[in-house]
């Protein structure tokens, strides 16, 4: 009954009214580049670290990764192989474990420390792997506990925590990973650096 | 004599009550000017008034005067032709009006009795002239009750009709124009001449220096100038435009830079709950923005002014009366480029503008008993600015807001004493904001809002015998907004209300008034919003006047509060309306005085005390589990306290020159954080002088605010980290000059001191600029 009077009373009053300006959208068309080609670039830091920027800013989309290759593997290659490791959406990362995978990759935390400063691995026991319960999904070592980043509410702006991860890959190989930041030189939310390096390397 | 005007008791006592109201801070602080306002194109010859007080008597019986004879003599008798009165349609006074009351000064008086009141109403702000002398005879002010009807925008009375006034600086009480409040309940009105002599663009930089306001200088990123009273936020603030709810709040204000005051007739500001009459949003306050619709036989002006920051501006206005009918139109173009307080960073302060807006609007007044009025008007504004967030985005911002409002109303009597209105208001507001982000696309954003408001009123309005002017009136709104934050559909609600009030003169000297009032609201969304007001008024002599109100508020949940649904993927959290959410309420009580010592000093003090429960609130509702995000929802958790005080005087420094000064205490505190409310300033002092100085025909207006530090808690909703301001003092100054009786030019600096910094006051630094005015003589 409302909408009916409503439609009335706007039809009757100002058929048209509002909308006369343009819509910007047509005016000023988007500038700058959308993302293409690889999600995953390396640079050589030196000392056996690598740095790793992983574009996950895709709101759908997982990326995946192997750290024994270092090479990200598209979503058809990744299930065909079980290859990969880590896999990342926005700011979630699942390990190919539990619920995630059978790839049996394990993680151990190590909170406050510099990736230099881990030189060796933790006991065995130390390795976690994610949930098990679909329900649980979210039940990652990654995100567990206080997560790899801490998030400021009022400005809404994600910062990677000083935690250190071992990760035993699926070829049983030993990675030390630390996650450096969340965005792009653009602002841009949802791409992930992180350094890393084999334990047997370093 | 007017029949009429010898009339009923009653109006004798509204002729006192007038009396005594015209004492009140709001007559006061404008009755010079309102008497210029009569006539602002004959300022050249204008002359001064030997006081505030008779100023406005003058008013009154000039104006009358021009009213009924339409002609541009004034000198002479006002009485007689006051009484020779023909019913022609009033036009603005003519200049005559106005060299008519030099001479006039001191007959005044007797002028006042002489149309007795054919100030009546007027008298509403002239009440000076009922100033005891004729106050006796006003009896025939009896008429002024009814004449409370009148509608003051409109000077389609003559002086023998027996309730046909005319009202000049006189206070909308309600949305069809009752008058009844302005008697009771303390009112601030700024006037056409105050706007004029102000040299304000934009209604931000009108009120920003006018005693006892406070702001709300936007929220990061997005700007935007609201208006806060007695402490309560900007959407906590009804603003109306001809008595008439407008719609197009952005993020809760509505941004008062966006207002253009070109076809501001005058601005009326009652401070405290309100909705007993207005309904939702009237918690802190009403501000009510009377555009202009009387027009002399043909006026036009164009204005252009030019300034730093590349302000440009241009203005056109123009009036036509034909017999019963009046014509007004205008049309305004404003640009200016952005201001950047933070030139370290690559984000501006202030958005850069440009705004085209048009008004059209017709009266049809064929007797002094019925009035037809129409009126449209479309604003198209595009704001541009530069953001840069936290996560070192650098975004190119761009907004495009429309709004386009188109009304009509009607007003006549049936009989005598019975006055019925009614109006139909149809409202869109549509925004467009499109970020984009540099040297990216992956956070470019576009997102269009439009909202919708449909208002009907009906009011009758019935004088009784016994001293009573009771009114009663129905309002039905529907509003709708659509919004990809809150789903692709669009959202309804509705809300109907029925209020009553009665005037009651108690006694026959006038010297009390009571006011009850009651209103219900019934939303679609909340329900049943009862809203009761008392409001009394005590005028134990002419020049002293207490008022007491007391009254409950309520501020509706917006649509976004109510529905928005929107994830932060880039972060994870989830922010949830809740479409269960009540209504935010406000119990507030004024207590207010007024004394006038003499024609060149008038005092008035006020305190307030507003309780403030069901503060709607942003919580947490879920901390983040594997299943879900950090959840935040509105929740109606808050609960807060504003009381302070105000005082001001008005002094006269030399003839048509004077100084005003204010003082206001605001104590604001979240009493469930134990803080105070953040961004207030718990003291204000302005000061004002304007005037004319006629020999060399100068209008000078220095205006100066002073703010004390305010409050800010970076980290939001904990108390770990408190920021408090430097003090800040805001100053405006122009100097005009008239020349012949058809231009005017001007000079004027805003923000002289370059007050502001881009955190916390994102004031746009100071700006020198000027321009001409040329009218048609």
């Amino acid at each position: 009954m409302n909408r009916v009077l409503f439609a009335l009373m706007s039809l009757a009053i100002a058929p048209g009214g509002v909308g006369c300006a343009p819509s910007l959208l047509d005016e000023f068309p988007f500038d700058g580049a959308t993302p293409h080609g690889a999600r995953i670039t390396h640079e050589d830091l030196g000392g056996g670290v690598t740095r790793t920027i992983v574009d996950a800013s895709a709101k759908e989309a997982w990326v995946y990764f192997d750290l024994d290759t270092g090479e990200e593997l598209s979503v058809d290659e990744a299930f065909e192989t079980n290859a990969w490791d880590l896999q990342f959406q926005r700011f979630k990362v699942y390990s190919n474990s539990g619920v995630h995978g059978s790839g049996g990759v394990g993680v151990a935390v190590i909170p406050d420390r510099s990736l230099e400063e881990v030189t060796s691995a933790p006991d065995e026991s130390a390795f976690l792997e994610d949930a098990d319960d679909p329900s649980s999904e979210n039940d990652s070592p990654f995100l567990a506990g206080d997560g790899w980043y801490a998030y400021d509410l009022l400005k809404h702006k994600l910062t990677a925590r000083n935690t250190v991860y071992v990760v035993r890959t699926t070829e049983g190989a030993l990675h030390t990973l630390q996650f450096k930041g969340y965005y792009d030189a653009a602002g841009t939310a949802g791409v992930i650096t992180l350094d890393h390096a084999r334990l047997d390397a370093l | 004599m007017p029949a009429a005007a010898t009339q009923s008791e009653p109006g004798a006592d509204r002729g006192i009550a007038l009396v005594s109201a015209g004492i009140d801070r709001s007559v006061q602080s404008t009755g010079a000017a309102a008497f210029d306002s009569v006539s602002p194109s004959v300022t050249g010859t204008e002359v001064d008034a030997p006081s505030a007080h008779d100023a406005t008597t003058l008013h009154a019986a000039a104006y009358q005067s021009a009213i009924a004879s339409g002609s541009t003599t004034a000198s002479g008798s006002i009485a007689a032709s006051a009484s020779t009165t023909a019913g022609g349609n009033a036009t603005e006074g003519g200049n005559a009006t106005e060299g008519g009351n030099a001479t006039v000064g001191g007959n005044a008086t007797a002028a006042g009795n002489a149309t007795a009141a054919g100030n009546a109403t007027a008298a509403g702000n002239a009440t000076s002239a009922g100033n005891a002398t004729s106050a006796g005879n006003a009896t025939s002010a009896g008429n002024a009750t009814s004449a409370g009807n009148a509608d003051n925008t409109t000077a389609f009375a003559s002086a023998s009709d027996d309730a046909a006034p005319v009202r000049q600086t006189v206070v909308t009480g309600t949305r069809t124009e009752r008058y009844a409040e302005d008697v009771v309940v303390p009112t601030e009105v700024i006037t056409r001449r105050d706007i004029e002599r102000s040299g304000a663009k934009d209604l931000a930089e009108l009120l920003e220096t006018q005693p006892g306001l406070d702001f709300e200088y936007g929220n990061f990123t997005f700007g935007g100038v609201g208006l806060r009273l007695q402490g309560m936020n900007p959407e906590q603030v009804m603003v109306l435009v001809d008595g008439q709810r407008i719609t197009g709040r952005i993020r809760g204000l509505i941004d008062l830079s966006r207002i253009p005051v070109r076809s501001i007739e005058r601005i009326e500001i009652i401070k405290g709950p309100g909705s007993a009459l207005y309904g939702a949003d009237a918690m802190g306050g009403v501000v009510n923005i009377i555009t202009r619709s009387r027009s002399r036989p043909q006026e036009a002006s164009i204005t252009a002014l030019y300034g730093e920051r590349n302000e440009l501006d241009l203005r056109g206005d123009a009036g036509l009366q034909r017999g019963a009918f009046t014509v007004r139109a205008g049309a305004g173009r404003r640009s200016n480029s952005p201001y950047d307080l933070n030139t370290n960073d690559p984000a501006t302060t202030g958005s850069g503008t440009g705004s085209t807006d048009v008004n059209l609007g017709a009266t049809w007044a064929p007797s002094p008993n019925f009035q037809l009025r129409v009126d449209s008007d479309y604003l198209w504004r595009d704001l541009t600015g530069v953001d840069l967030l936290p996560t070192g985005a650098i975004f190119d911002r761009r907004e495009r807001t429309e709004l386009f409002n188109a009304g009509t109303s009607a007003r006549g009597k049936l009989g005598t004493g019975t006055t019925l209105s009614g109006s139909v208001r149809y409202s869109v507001f549509k925004d467009q904001l499109l970020q984009d982000q540099r040297n990216s696309r992956q956070e470019d954003s576009f997102t269009t809002s439009i909202e919708r408001l449909v208002d009907l009123n009906a009011q009758v309005d019935h004088q009784l015998p016994a001293r009573n002017l009771l009114s009663a009136g129905v309002e039905e709104a529907i509003f709708s907004q659509r919004t990809a934050r809150q789903g692709a559909d669009t959202r309804y609600r509705t809300r109907s209300a029925v209020f009553v009030q009665d005037e009651w003169q108690v006694f026959e000297d006038a010297t009390l008034t009571l006011l009850p009032g009651f209103r219900v609201d019934i939303d679609s969304q909340f329900g049943t919003e009862p809203s009761p007001r008392i409001a009394a008024r005590w005028a134990p002599r002419p020049d002293t006047s207490l008022r007491v109100a007391y009254g409950w508020g309520f501020r509706a949940p917006s649509f976004q509060e109510l529905y928005l649904l929107f994830e932060n993927t880039g972060v994870g959290y989830l922010v949830q309306g809740n479409p269960k959410l009540k209504p935010e309420r406000s119990r507030g009580a004024t207590v207010a005085a007024d004394h006038r010592f003499n024609d060149d000093v008038s005092v008035s003090l006020s305190v307030f005390r507003n309780d403030l429960e069901n503060l709607i609130e942003v919580v947490t509702i879920a901390e983040p589990t594997p299943e879900t995000p950090l959840t935040f929802g509105y929740r109606n958790v808050g609960h807060a306290l504003t009381q302070g005080g105000e005082a001001s005087a008005r002094l006269r420094l030399w003839p048509g020159g004077y100084l005003d000064v204010g003082y206001a205490l605001t104590d604001a505190r979240n009493l469930d954080q134990q803080r105070a409310l953040e961004g207030r300033s718990m003291h204000r002092i302005s000061a004002q002088v304007s005037g004319r100085i006629r020999p060399a025909a100068l209008d000078l207006s220095l205006r100066v605010a002073w703010n004390s530090p305010r409050t800010f808690y970076p980290n939001g909703i904990t108390n770990d980290v408190t920021v408090k301001t430097d003090p800040f003092a805001v100053i405006d100054a122009r100097v005009g000059k008239r020349f012949f009786s058809w231009g005017s030019a001007f000079v004027s600096v805003n923000n002289a001191l370059g007050a502001g910094d881009a955190t916390y006051l994102p004031l746009p630094p100071r700006q020198f600029y000027g321009g001409v005015t040329l009218e048609l003589p």
